[in-house]
C-alpha cells in the first residue's frame, strides 16, 4: 500500500451515511462498539464518535465522553485543605481503534494527538483538566511518554485506566507567551 | 453489544495522595511533553471535524 500521508487526513463525526460495516481492527470489542453501539450512543447524547478517514476508507475511531476523577481519602473532607472538589472533571478517550490494514502509518498516534487537541479546545468552552482512557496493556508505555499516569491500584485490570493532567502544560504555554494564548 | 463504556474514575490510598500532591505541587513537563501538546493542537486545528 502507498504511503498515507496524515496532512490528507479527515476526521468526521459518525453519520447514519457511514458504512462501518468494513471496519476491521484486531479488537473485537472495539469493532462491535463501532458497528453496533456508537451512533445509538451518539444519539442519546452519551458519546460522540469521529471517525478518522483518507479518501473514503475509514481508518480509525474515536470515542470522547465527559468524566470525572472522583478522589477518596480517608481523611479528606470537602471543602478542607486546599482541596476544596472531591471529584475533578475530564474527557475520555472512550474508544480508539485503527483497522488492522492501516496499522504501521501512524494513525493510532494521529487520533491520540487529535483527541487531545480537541480536548484542550473544548477545555476553553467548559472546564475541564484531565484526560482519562483505559489503555491496552502495549501501549502505556508512549502513553505515560506523552504525560499519562497510570493507576497503581488498577494496574492488573485487562485495560488499565490511565489519567493526563493538561494544567501544568497550559500554564507553561501561558509563560511561554504562545500564540495560543 | 460491546462492553459498556467505564464512566468515573476513582483513586484511592497512593494513587489518591499522588494525584493531590500534583495538584499541590505540578511537576514541570518535559521539553518533549511541550512538544507534543503542540502538535496536539496544531493537528486538531489542521484537521476540523466535517
Amino acid at each position: 500500500m502507498n504511503q498515507i500521508s496524515l496532512d490528507d487526513l479527515q476526521v468526521e463525526y459518525l453519520r447514519k451515511s457511514h458504512d462501518v460495516s468494513s471496519f476491521l481492527c484486531t479488537d473485537d470489542d472495539l469493532n462491535d462498539f463501532l458497528k453496533s453501539d456508537a451512533k445509538k450512543s451518539q444519539d442519546e447524547l452519551i458519546s460522540i464518535t469521529y471517525l478518522c478517514l483518507w479518501q473514503t476508507k475509514i481508518l480509525g475511531y474515536l470515542t470522547l465522553v465527559t468524566d470525572t476523577i472522583e478522589v477518596k481519602l480517608i481523611e479528606m473532607t470537602d471543602g478542607v485543605d486546599s482541596f476544596p472538589y472531591a471529584r475533578y472533571p475530564a474527557v475520555k478517550i472512550a474508544r480508539l481503534a485503527v483497522d488492522e490494514r492501516f496499522e504501521g502509518f501512524g494513525i493510532g498516534r494521529f487520533l491520540l494527538f487529535w483527541a487531545t487537541g480537541k480536548v484542550y479546545q473544548l477545555s476553553k468552552e467548559v472546564g475541564c483538566r484531565y484526560i482519562t482512557l483505559d489503555s491496552k496493556r502495549e501501549s502505556i508505555g508512549f502513553y505515560e511518554k506523552f504525560g499519562f499516569k497510570v493507576i497503581e491500584r488498577y494496574k492488573n485490570r485487562a485495560f488499565p485506566p490511565m489519567y493526563f493532567n493538561m494544567y501544568p502544560i497550559v500554564v507553561q504555554m501561558r509563560q511561554d507567551n504562545s500564540n495560543d494564548y | 453489544m460491546a462492553r459498556p463504556i467505564e464512566l468515573g474514575l476513582i483513586l484511592e490510598g497512593e494513587d489518591a495522595e499522588e494525584f493531590l500532591e500534583d495538584l499541590k505541587n505540578p511537576k514541570k513537563p518535559t521539553e518533549e511533553q511541550m512538544a507534543m501538546f503542540r502538535e496536539a493542537i496544531r493537528i486538531c486545528k489542521e484537521h476540523p471535524v466535517s
